[in-house]
Formats: structure tokens, sequence, C-alpha cells
């Protein structure tokens, strides 16, 4: 072990005030002197855990107008990253790490922040507390960077005991009836107890991705913020791969970070209670066996009317579509991969506007949990969750469509750069690859990546490069999670375009808008690993 | 034009009814051109409108694009279709005026404006693509 002045109780203190390039410096000097790195990341979530739930996710303004209140993603941002360092060459395998930490000081007490009570990214660039301050900093800084003036805020103290009266599937179901009611208290003691029965374990981490999941708007057309855009159901599966990642016997402040929010304010069920009705309706007695009666692929035109009818249908067509595939015997996972091939396809073929790129990708996310909650555990209404991936990735295309294209945003065609992809060898394709993403050069990057595609069925470097280039992007976990959706999504589709997903990918990285360009958190990654 | 959209809904019903089969390629085709038909009538119907509309009528109903004016989703995404047809119909002053309306309104309206900047008239007109034989350019739908 190398000799470090810090400790972890340093960074502790740098989190809890919001420090976070001082916290990022302390977090690489410890793994870089020896420190296990999970005991760094159960360090950082057991800090922030306290300081990450909000009393609801709608605020009344003094106004009287409601307004939504974004949902923690400092989960989500080590959740992404500890799974993304498999994917990385082994000298940046540590950076996504080092970008959660650069994060989460910036992700604490949201609630606070939306009010500029407290310092962090959403008060500094989503409010622009900065513009409204009445004393700013006399040197030209922004208050709302960092650090914090006081402490942030607990909004649901962790003092609860366990309960563990009951049967295991009593106690299964009263954990989701809490969680639907919105009994946050009874849905985080009831988890608790369950945690603590290894026995119950994989019921018990189904039925907290079936809750997450089942929490779905139908729409989020003119609705301001009283919708989830899928984060009950993402942050669920995080709760569930870094308590499997870290070890139950650790996870305490993971489950405290994900279990309480799960029934916060506002909850959907609309397509709950939809395909409720639907499915028995159309399927009789057996809509709950359709998992496993239903084994046929889809045929290539299954697949294309698919994709026409999430991107350019109305609901009530998504629906009657996935009816009419299950009515056809078609296996869940394939309509699922289906779904998600619509989803790459509308990335590819329409979306210009990099602000139009980041609800859309929640969906595939959300697919994601979804698709791995079908691959991975059994439930009889899984059929139920077809719908509701069709339904919300059609919903936020035509949310997007409800704001006119802008002509001046307009991609210029692959082709035009085919000719000068051509040229490179395999290695410099991935090298120019990474420099088009890093530039924005959209069409390039795609030409390089069709290039790479059709010369070698080789995956897996162009996986890493891509995740290398994602991982220098700064202040933004939907970054690392679009990374491991799009990495998990082509290792399981089964359909003949998975190449599409890492299509998408590249366009996303290439085009979407990026919160931040600075590279802070890279250069301090460098300074102790690469000096 | 009562005649040619008669006879396509009558037709698009038969066709709604028989899910989508028709009874032969022949009764396709008939639909087909009476839609072109009415299509045309209507493209052209929109060029008169669009040339008889003062300033204010035209800005009022390119408001309708607007999120809390469109009736949903798919009239706004017919916008980029309705500035091809200003571009068509309007002449440069009143696209200038257009443009200059929407880009004194802020940020929110910046697409709008930038269908109505000269750059993109520019690019429509190269774009345009009438095949020989065809009565009119040929139109993207949606």
């Amino acid at each position: 072990m190398r000799v470090t002045d810090r400790n972890l109780g340093q960074l502790a203190e740098q989190i809890v005030s919001a420090d976070y390039p001082a916290a990022t410096d302390t977090f690489c000097a410890l793994a870089r002197a020896g420190y296990a790195t999970r005991a760094l990341v159960r360090t950082a979530i057991d800090t922030a855990a306290p300081f990450v739930q909000a009393p609801a996710h709608l605020m009344m303004k003094p106004d009287g107008q409601l307004r939504g209140v974004n949902y923690d993603h400092t989960i989500l941002a080590w959740r992404g990253s500890l799974r993304l360092t498999s994917a990385l060459p082994r000298e940046q395998a540590l950076l996504p790490l080092a970008q959660a930490m650069w994060y989460v000081p910036q992700g604490l007490d949201v609630w606070d922040q939306l009010l500029c009570d407290f310092p962090g990214h959403y008060a500094r660039d989503q409010e622009r507390c900065g513009d409204r301050d009445e004393q700013p900093p006399l040197d030209g800084s922004n208050r709302f960077d960092s650090p914090a003036w006081g402490a942030p805020k607990i909004h649901f103290p962790d003092v609860h005991e366990p309960v563990r009266r009951g049967s295991i599937g009593d106690r299964l179901h009263d954990l989701l009836q809490a969680i639907m009611e919105g009994d946050r208290l009874a849905s985080y003691q009831l988890f608790l107890g369950l945690a603590d029965v290894p026995e119950a374990r994989t019921r018990l981490k189904e039925t907290i991705l079936f809750s997450g999941i089942i929490d779905l708007q139908d729409t989020v057309i003119n609705r301001g913020g009283y919708q989830n855009i899928g984060h009950k159901a993402l942050r669920a599966r995080a709760m569930v791969d870094l308590a499997d990642d870290l070890g139950w016997e650790n996870a305490h402040s993971i489950f405290y970070t994900v279990v309480p929010d799960l029934g916060c304010t506002p909850r959907f069920y609309p397509l709950w209670l939809m395909t409720g009705n639907i499915l028995p309706q159309e399927f009789r007695s057996t809509w709950s066996q359709l998992k496993q009666l239903n084994t046929q692929p889809l045929s290539e035109e299954e697949i294309d009317a698919t994709i026409d009818t999430i991107l350019w249908q109305q609901p009530g067509d998504v629906t009657a579509h996935i009816t009419r595939l299950l009515r056809a015997g078609k296996s869940l996972q394939a309509v699922a991969d289906a779904i998600v091939i619509a989803y790459v396809r509308y990335v590819l073929d329409v979306v210009e506007h990099p602000n139009a790129f980041f609800t859309p990708g929640h969906a595939f996310d959300y697919c994601n949990v979804v698709n791995h909650w079908i691959r991975s555990y059994d439930n009889p209404h899984q059929a139920k969750a077809l719908y509701f991936e069709g339904l919300f990735v059609n919903d936020l295309i035509r949310a997007n469509r409800l704001f006119p294209r802008d002509p001046n945003m307009e991609l210029e065609p692959v082709d035009c750069h085919r000719e000068w992809a051509a040229r490179f060898s395999l290695n410099d394709i991935l090298v120019k690859l990474g420099e088009a993403i890093a530039t924005d050069a959209t069409a390039p990057a795609l030409a390089l990546l069709d290039e790479y595609l059709q010369r070698t069925s080789e995956r897996r470097t162009v996986i890493a490069t891509l995740s290398a280039t994602a991982a220098r992007i700064q202040n933004d976990p939907h970054i690392e999670r679009l990374c491991m959706s799009s990495i998990e999504e082509y290792a399981a589709n089964g359909t003949s375009r998975k190449d599409d997903i890492l299509r998408a990918w590249t366009k996303y990285l290439a085009r979407a808008i990026k919160r931040s360009r600075e590279l802070g958190c890279v250069e301090t990654f460098r300074r102790h690993f690469q000096a | 034009m009562r005649t040619f959209l008669r006879r396509a809904i009558d037709e698009l019903i038969c066709f709604r009814y028989t899910d989508g089969m028709m009874s032969d390629l022949r009764q396709t085709w008939q639909l087909r051109n009476d839609l072109a038909a009415a299509l045309e009538i209507t493209l052209v119907q929109l060029q008169r409108e669009l040339r008889t509309a003062t300033l204010d009528e035209v800005v009022a109903f390119v408001d309708t694009f607007a999120p809390g004016q469109a009736a949903s989703p798919e009239w706004t995404a017919s916008f980029d279709r309705f500035a091809e047809s200003a571009w068509d119909a309007l002449n440069a002053a009143t696209l200038a005026q257009l443009e200059q309306v929407y880009r004194q309104r802020g940020p929110f309206w910046v697409a709008i404006a930038n269908s109505f900047s000269a750059p993109h008239g520019e690019r429509l007109r190269q774009r345009r693509w009438k095949p020989g034989g065809a009565r009119l350019p040929a139109v993207v739908l949606r």
C-alpha cells in the first residue's frame, strides 16, 4: 500500500460539504494508495445516503404551481460506473468511479438545491441559482457550485426497526402493497426485515424490481413534473445490482438510499391498471402463463411493423400491436428485443437536436431494467411490462414531436464520410471514432463505426472504445447508465439488428447535449494514475 | 374535390373493414390515385390560402404548432411540411417578416424562426424534386 495522508473520514467530510473536486482527489489518492475501491464506494454511499431522500417528487412553489423534484442520481452513478469498469482497459478502469465520485457531492439534498438552499448541479445548472444570487461572491465565483455553506438536510431519518413478523410470502405482499400505497415507513421496515433473510433474496430482488417497473406514468406530454420517466425502476435496478456487487451484508445504505423513495409521491399506476384489464380480456386465464406458452420469434416483417408502430403511430396502436404479437404466440423476450430495436431506430433515423436524446434515453434504460427482469426472474405479470416498454418509448417519441424540428440542427448524411472512413486500419478507426465522438462529429463517428462493424465481427474492442470515450464525460450519471444499458441489451438482443444498438449508442455519445465539456475529473484521475 | 374525397373515404372504410386486404390490386391503386388527387387539390388550396393571408393570419396559424395550442404531437410534427408549403407560396419579404416575428420571441421559438430563414429556404429549393410528367413537386407526407 502506498503512503497517503488522506483517510476515509476526510472523504466523507468532503462529500457532505459538496466539495466534489476535493472528494474526487481524495478518492483517487486513496485508490492509488491501495484502498479497496469497493470499500471506497461503500464509504461514499454510506456518507451520501442520509442526504438523498426527497420529501416528495412534487413541490408547491410560492405561486401555488406544482413542479417536479428530480430523483437522486448518486446511486445511479455508482451502479453504472461500477459495472462499466469491466468494459474498460485496465489503465482506465477506475475512471468511471472517479466520475461517480465527481458527481455524488453535487447530487445531495436535491430538494434544497431546487430552493437554492444547497449547492450542487441542480442549483448551479438547472435552477441557475447563481444568476439570482443577491449577494454574489466578490471574486465572481458561483457559490452554488461548491463548497456548501451548511449541512445538507435529512428528509427521511434512518431510525426504523426491521419488521420480521409473518411469512416471507405475506411480507413480500405487504411490501409491495405499502410501496403502492405510499407508506414509505412500512415499506422500508418490511424491506429491512426481508433483506436479513438470505433464502428470501431472489424473491425480494424480483419484488423490488417489479415495484419500480409498474410505477410508470402513461404520458409525459404536457404533464410538467407529474411523471417519473422510469426512475423508480432505474433506482430499483441500481439497488439490486449494487447490493449484489458490494454484498447484501454491506448494503444497508444502498437500501436506505432507494427503498423509502419507491413509495414516494407521486406514484403512477395507469399502465398497470390498463394491462390488468386488457390481458385477462384477451387471453382469459392464460394471460399469466404467456412467458411459458409463447415461444415464437418475431419475423423481420414483424420487427419492421413494431418499429413503424412505436415510431409513428398512436398509443392505442402500440397497445393493439403488442396484443397482436402476443396472440400470435411471440415470446416476451422477442417482443422486448424488437421494442429496443424500435428505440435505436428512432435515435438513428429521426433524432437530430442534441436536447432530444435525453428523455428517450430514459425509456431505453427503463427497457433495459424490464428486459433484465424478464430475463432473470419469473413473474406472472411480465407480459404486462411489454406494454409499459412500448408505450413509454412511443410516448417519449411523441413528446419530442411536440417541439417543431429545427432545420439548423439537421445532421449531415453519414454517406458523405464513408469513403474517408474506409481509408483507416481497424485500430485507427477506433482512435478516430473516439476523437469524432469527443468533438461531436456525429456523421463521421457513425461512418467510422459502420466501417468497423462491416470489416470485422469483433465487438469487444469497439465496446471498450465507446465506454472509454463515454467515461471522459463528467457531471452526468446518465452516460454510464446508457453505456451499461447498451452493453447489456447488445449482449442479450436476439434480433439480426443488434449492431444498431452500438450505432445508436455512438450517435447518443456524439450528438446528445453534454452537461459539461470540462475535463476536471479526467485531469484529477490522470494526476493520480498516469503520473 | 368532393367526388374524389367521397370515393376515397368509401375505399378507406372498405380497406379498414377488410383488415387491409383490398379485393384486388386495381382497387388499391384506385384508392392511391384518389388520395393523391385529393392531396394535390388540398395543397393547391393551401397555396391560395397562404397567398391571400395577412402576416397576422399566418402568425396566428403558425402559433397553433406550439405545444400549448397543438391538438397533438402529430400536429406539431407536421410543421416541417407547413414550412415547405410556406416557402412555395409566400414571397421573400413575408418570410423575412415571419422569421423576425419568431426570432424576437426568444429561444423557445428558435426552431420556427430558423424554418423561415433564408438559408433554410435555399436548402429546401435545392432539394425540391419534380419528376418528369408530375403535376407538382413531390411531397414528404409527414
